[in-house]
């Protein structure tokens, strides 16, 4: 799950968009969604939001999840896809190279090619569908944090490791959001667990034998959150200090309703499947995705009704949208 | 006398223990906390995987091999306990011992073989095996990884479960093991000869021990334990993916030597290989403790080693120059 949960980086699109060729608006939609890994929980949400999307639109999907998480087992499932005559790929990249030759003779053929969750090289597709802004991400942690401990107080932060740069990122949004509009909240200490259970449970640990005051310890690690919820409920900081970070709901279920005080928060995963079919209608209907355009979603779009194509990181990219807070609440709603 | 001399426990047990508590009681000078039921409680909980595997190679280590193949098959041991679990929702706690072991023995049996019987370097096979192992733990996984919500409750419930307040299960079965094992190594011919072929593995063949039954059963226990170890991750962390464990095996070689168990066989014992998994995690929960970096912890761990064995070398030539001054008096 860490790999499903690590961005990729997003490349320049424009290039070979071949969609404007063959943009008939009177053909039928007929997707091949393809993962990274047929079977696990994740991608399944993910269908679930394909699913839900080409009902609205009577398209024909499919789910083409391959078996084992090798860019090979892609390649396969692409040139399947495009022999069984789907003219739109929907595809989270294992990886991105090895894809592009196959993903380009699909685009040669009029297949219209978008990538969601991670992306390959600009010229193997349209468009890439990028998960929340780190922007997003940081102030669904600060709200988040804010929140468990009662919106004052000293929270510590547990990362992987310093020089890892998506956990940085989120981190220093999260603290301008904290000074921004929580400045009651102050973060003491931040410490490293490597992601690793192991180091991750003993720097919890150190943690709160550290700062004893501390009131919540924010982990944007899928390892750290799990390690150090899994620590405080096994200990006498069970509800006293909180837990939250970024996690997938199943992997935090247990502590978010267990008393823990523990929350998560990562994008929602069956509306990121949703988005990418409408991106993807949008492509295969002739579409502008050049930074700046405006693209459409559907009706039943838990997010926002229309999206702007942005400059990424390193490329144009859609994003999703800000995150979505995992609390005892709502959880139960949410499975992957 | 009393049950520590009867357990071949030396003066080097002792000292290692006074440094424990040395160590111990320095960080609870600087922070408090660190002495509280929940810290002894931590300390111990977090020592248990080691240990259990600690002990699990004690023999081995004692007869001159080694066996660094123990890290995957907790991996693999924790994996696919996980998976029945999940396959199984009725599964209770003990299920999950009986499938660790059984996987831990299998591993054992082909690393007992290939060492005892086809007499080939325990350091070369059980790398490969390290290998094997792992390699089978990502084929088998496909990337799928368990959290709580897939294990048996009794068994995350097993795992919380603390006695006297600061026992931990898990390290009751530490307690019972070392113990079990100490008795053993003492007092039964088949642990006894354990040292006498570390201590010269030519000769020990010469006089007819049973070489081959003794080096492959150590093998078979050092398995056991490991994929017990498996079970013990589980219910610590209640996560696992396909690189749990991932290179921590040398972390338990040191934990052993630095317990006083000399890498040249021969000498050595399960009580200090458990000091030494406690002096460990100790000083790394102390450095957490005091804010110092977890990038601390491998050159703290190197610097112990070195320590440790410098402190073997020392002893190693103090008693020879005893023992050769004896027999010069006694020639005299």
């Amino acid at each position: 799950m860490k790999k499903v949960l690590s961005v990729l980086a997003a490349a320049v699109l424009l290039a070979g968009c071949s969609s404007s060729s063959d943009g008939d608006s009177g053909e039928a939609l007929k997707i091949a969604h393809i993962p990274k890994l047929g079977t696990i929980g994740y991608f399944q949400a993910a269908d679930k939001g394909v699913q839900r999307a080409c009902a609205e639109l009577g398209a024909e999907c499919a789910y083409k999840g391959p078996t084992e998480i090798t860019a090979a087992a892609q390649v396969k499932e692409i040139q399947a896809a495009v022999q069984a005559g789907y003219n739109v790929l929907i595809v989270a990249a294992n990886d991105k190279d090895a894809l592009v030759p196959a993903l380009k003779d699909a685009m040669a053929k009029g297949v219209t090619v978008v990538t969601y969750d991670s992306d390959v090289a600009q010229d193997g597709r349209s468009v890439f569908v990028n998960q929340a802004s780190s922007e997003g991400i940081g102030q669904a942690l600060a709200k988040s944090a804010s929140d468990l401990a009662g919106g004052a107080g000293d929270i510590a932060i547990l990362s992987t490791t310093p020089d890892a740069t998506n956990q940085n990122v989120w981190i220093d949004f999260m603290k301008k959001e904290l000074a921004a509009n929580y400045p009651n909240i102050k973060v003491v200490a931040t410490a490293y667990g490597l992601d690793k259970p192991e180091e991750s449970t003993t720097e919890t640990q150190g943690l709160i034998q550290k700062y004893p005051k501390i009131k919540a310890i924010v982990a944007p690690t899928s390892v750290g959150i799990v390690a150090a919820a899994k620590y405080v409920s096994g200990s006498a900081s069970k509800g006293k200090v909180a837990v939250t970070g970024l996690g997938l709901p199943n992997d935090m279920k247990t502590y978010i309703k267990d008393g823990s005080n523990a929350q998560a928060s990562l994008w929602d995963v069956e509306n990121f499947g949703y988005v990418s079919v409408y991106v993807a209608k949008h492509v295969r209907g002739g579409g502008d995705v050049a930074v700046g355009a405006k693209v459409p979603s559907g009706p039943g779009d838990k997010g926002d009704a229309e999206r702007t194509v942005t400059a990424g990181a390193v490329g144009n990219e859609i994003i999703l949208g800000p995150a979505t807070v995992f609390t005892k609440d709502n959880v139960d709603e949410y499975d992957f | 006398m009393n049950l520590f001399s009867k357990l071949k426990i030396s003066s080097r047990e002792a000292s290692l223990a006074v440094i424990l508590f040395i160590t111990i009681g320095v960080t609870g000078l600087i922070n408090p906390r660190f002495l509280t039921g929940d810290g002894t409680k931590d300390l111990l909980t977090s020592t248990s995987v080691v240990a259990i595997l600690a002990i699990g190679i004690t023999p081995i280590v004692v007869m001159r091999h080694i066996d660094i193949s123990i890290a995957s098959t907790v991996g693999l041991s924790a994996w696919v306990i996980a998976d029945f679990c999940k396959k199984n929702p009725d599964f209770i706690w003990w299920q999950c011992f009986v499938i660790g072991a059984i996987i831990g023995l299998a591993v054992g049996v082909l690393n007992g073989l290939l060492v005892a019987g086809l007499r080939l370097p325990s350091l070369v096979v059980t790398l490969g095996t390290l290998y094997i192992v792992r390699g089978a733990v990502y084929v088998v996984s496909n990337s799928i990884d368990y959290n709580a919500q897939e294990m048996p409750p009794s068994l995350l419930a097993l795992g919380q479960k603390v006695y006297f307040g600061i026992l931990p299960f898990t390290f009751l079965l530490v307690i019972i093991a070392v113990l079990a094992t100490a008795f053993f190594m003492k007092y039964t011919k088949s642990g006894r000869d354990a040292y006498a072929i570390g201590s010269n593995p030519p000769a020990a063949d010469l006089v007819g021990l049973k070489v081959f039954r003794r080096t492959f059963l150590a093998f078979v226990f050092s398995g056991f334990m490991a994929g017990v170890a498996g079970v013990f991750y589980l219910m610590r962390f209640a996560q696992v993916d396909s690189t749990a464990f991932y290179g921590q095996e040398l972390a338990v070689v040191a934990a052993v030597v630095i317990g006083g168990v000399t890498i040249m066989g021969g000498s050595g014992t399960v009580v200090g290989a458990v000091i030494g998994a406690l002096l460990v995690q100790t000083i790394q929960g102390g450095l957490a403790a005091l804010g110092v970096d977890a990038f601390w912890k491998p050159a703290i761990n190197g610097l112990l080693l070195i320590i440790a064995i410098f402190a073997d070398r020392r002893i190693a030539v103090s008693s020879e120059k005893r023992l050769l001054a004896q027999r010069i008096r006694e020639r005299v």
